[in-house]
């Protein structure tokens, strides 16, 4: 049987996310090194327009894998949906998005077609030996190029390191629908429950609104230093204090400030990255920023790759530095 | 209960790494500075927190590495963990998350563990495969990125079957998880409520029936520092080791093709001089952007 490039669509809440269209982004770039078919599949509740929106805005076939048991991510019952009409497809390469679900199923998928599994997929490329895939390593220094030995292969892709094509030209007629394939799943979890989902807390800040974010890493080295972070923040008109992962966890600024794929996705017009190495998780975060400068003591720290000004000092000694400055020159 | 924690050592974050001599994986630039990964210690100290709320229970700390991951087992007992079991690999170099899975499935698999822990990833690598490799390996339930766990001695069976309704996974319906009665009263625990962390601070709740897995997310508890009295304990107490075992199934699904220094996306600007200079340069920038 022909094999085939299958993405495995996200769905939430009934629309596709972004994360979804660099899968299918991904599966084309696959298409065009291969020469395979795509197979998009979308596990869903009966009934669900998503499949049918995914085969209107890709003209690529759509498979809708319909349970009521789909109604709800859930590992186990995802599972159980897809690896038979994966197997039926005879799919080569597998594509999903390295999310919370995607990372969640993903490995285990590998586990139970027997293949290779790379995740947090940046790109690929082909080479002499086959297809090639590129990721990350230590926290953005280094790059990993790595290909499948397997007669299948499980790709997940990191948001925002795909890029997608422009969105649809109003002009241009939207590609032929392709009628949706519907199979029905009964497959029910034996050994979990969903209970649903629990909104983020409220909060009172508002990252978006910011036009400047000061954003402290682990490099502020204790929590005590974050009143540099403050100070720098508060010369800004509009100035917010944003963190990486590592502030948070360790307890020194509540969530909300988390930027990153776990945290809030910015764009400001300026962001100070504070003693924050950039791991490709942060980075994803805070890339689509206007203006990038990077404080660290490390000249090797990945920050500084997408840094537009790059300043290698200790932000503790450097940042009274700058404060100093900034009060002698408002005051001259 | 039968718990195992599974633990990576990993290089300090501020070592530097360069690719190593074949040019498939990578080496410390300088003296290297190992230690466990930070997210293995969430998983450790979330284990020592049932311990202390269920009776009865031992904790296994596992790990798959060459000689020198011994000193990560020494640091779970020395945080408090009852045994520390090493599969001793040959040597350096990339050791696939199957491979690791493999390995510490072959363990698991005839010990009956009612709750296996992971962290959610490690930080020099970043795969976030190897805990839902294992689970499928042992075939249990499992749940990933795990902000908060709650044992209880309530059956899986208990709990309804998930309600069906059009595109239910989008819907942010619940503001609080359900009452969940503490294990000693309730006799031993038969299933574990995890509430996952998604994208932008939303999570997902569910539950488990035990033996499951759990990979918990940074940030979960406050992993403890050793106590004096464990430091003395783990320095006399021996490790189980075992060789690991021939290569198994899941062993060699992926080549590496090379590994090298992250190119430059973007020609940024490294501004030079004395801090002064640097701190005169920066403020200019910002004057000229309308920034300040």
């Amino acid at each position: 049987m022909e094999r085939t490039i299958c993405v495995i669509a996200e769905i939430s809440g009934g629309r596709i996310p972004p994360v979804t269209d660099e899968a299918v982004a991904f599966a084309r770039r696959l298409q065009t090194l291969t020469g395979l078919e795509i197979r998009i599949l979308a596990p869903q509740p009966p009934g669900s327009g998503a499949a049918g929106t995914l085969a209107a805005v890709t003209g690529l076939p759509v498979t809708a894998i319909a349970g009521p048991a789909l109604a709800a991510y859930g590992a186990e019952v995802w599972l159980a949906a897809l690896v038979p009409v994966l197997e039926s497809m005879s799919a080569a390469y597998i594509c999903l998005p390295h999310t919370a679900t995607g990372a969640d199923y993903a490995p285990a998928l590998a586990v139970r077609l027997k293949a290779a599994c790379v995740t947090a997929v940046e790109g690929c490329r082909g080479d002499a030996g086959g297809l090639v895939f590129t990721r990350s390593l230590c926290k953005g220094k280094l790059k990993l190029d790595v290909a499948s030995t397997a007669d299948v292969c499980v790709l997940t892709l990191l948001p925002g390191a795909i890029a997608t094509a422009d969105p649809p030209d109003a002009c241009k007629s939207p590609p032929p629908a392709v009628p949706v394939t519907v199979v029905p799943c009964d497959c029910a979890p034996a050994g979990t429950r969903p209970l649903g989902r629990i909104p983020a807390p409220e909060t009172d800040l508002d990252l978006d609104a910011a036009e400047v974010i000061v954003a402290a890493g682990r490099g502020v080295g204790r929590e005590e230093n974050l009143e540099f972070i403050r100070r720098l923040a508060a010369i800004f008109p509009k100035g917010a204090v944003g963190a990486s992962r590592l502030v948070c966890d360790a307890g020194w600024l509540p969530y909300p400030h988390q930027v990153g794929v776990t945290g809030k996705t910015v764009a400001p017009r300026l962001y100070l990255a504070c003693g924050i190495s950039g791991t490709i998780q942060h980075i994803t975060g805070m890339r689509g920023s206007r203006c990038i400068v990077a404080i660290n003591t490390d000249p090797r720290a990945a920050i500084f790759q997408v840094a537009h000004y790059g300043i290698v000092e200790d932000l503790t000694t450097f940042i009274p530095i700058l404060l100093d400055l900034r009060e002698t020159r408002r005051h001259a | 209960m039968k718990i195992l924690v599974c633990v990576k050592q990993v290089l300090d974050g501020e070592t530097p790494v360069r690719p190593d001599a074949s040019g498939r994986w990578f080496e410390p630039v300088a003296t290297p500075v190992w230690r466990m990964n930070d997210f293995d210690t969430f998983a450790v100290e979330e284990a020592l927190r049932i311990r202390e709320r269920v009776p009865d229970t031992t904790i296994d700390a596992i790990s798959v590495g060459p000689e020198r991951a011994a000193a990560v087992l020494t640091r779970a007992l020395e945080m408090g963990a009852d045994a520390g079991v090493h599969r001793v690999t040959a040597e350096e170099g990339r050791l696939s998350p199957g491979a690791v899975a493999d390995r510490i499935a072959a363990w698991a698999g005839p010990r009956n563990y009612d709750l296996i822990l992971t962290g959610a990833m490690s930080e020099d690598v970043m795969d976030a495969q190897v805990g839902p490799m294992l689970a499928a390996l042992l075939g249990l339930p499992w749940a990933t990125a795990a902000m908060r766990m709650d044992l209880s001695g309530r059956a899986i069976d208990a709990y309804p079957p998930p309600a069906a309704g059009p595109d239910a996974s989008g819907s942010a319906d619940r503001r609080s998880p359900p009452p969940e009665s503490p294990p000693a009263a309730c006799g031993a625990p038969r299933s574990v409520y995890v509430e996952r962390e998604l994208e932008g601070g939303v999570r997902e709740a569910l539950v488990l029936g035990l033996p499951a897995l759990v990979a918990v997310q940074s940030g979960i508890n406050r992993p403890r520092y050793p106590s004096l009295s464990h430091v003395l304990r783990a320095r006399k107490q021996p490790l189980i080791t075992a060789p690991a075992a021939t290569p198994g199934t899941a062993d060699g699904w992926e080549r590496v093709a090379g590994v090298y220094e992250t190119p430059p996306s973007r020609t940024g600007i490294f501004l030079e001089g004395s801090p002064e200079d640097k701190a005169r340069r920066l403020l200019e920038l910002l004057e000229e952007k309308a920034l300040l």
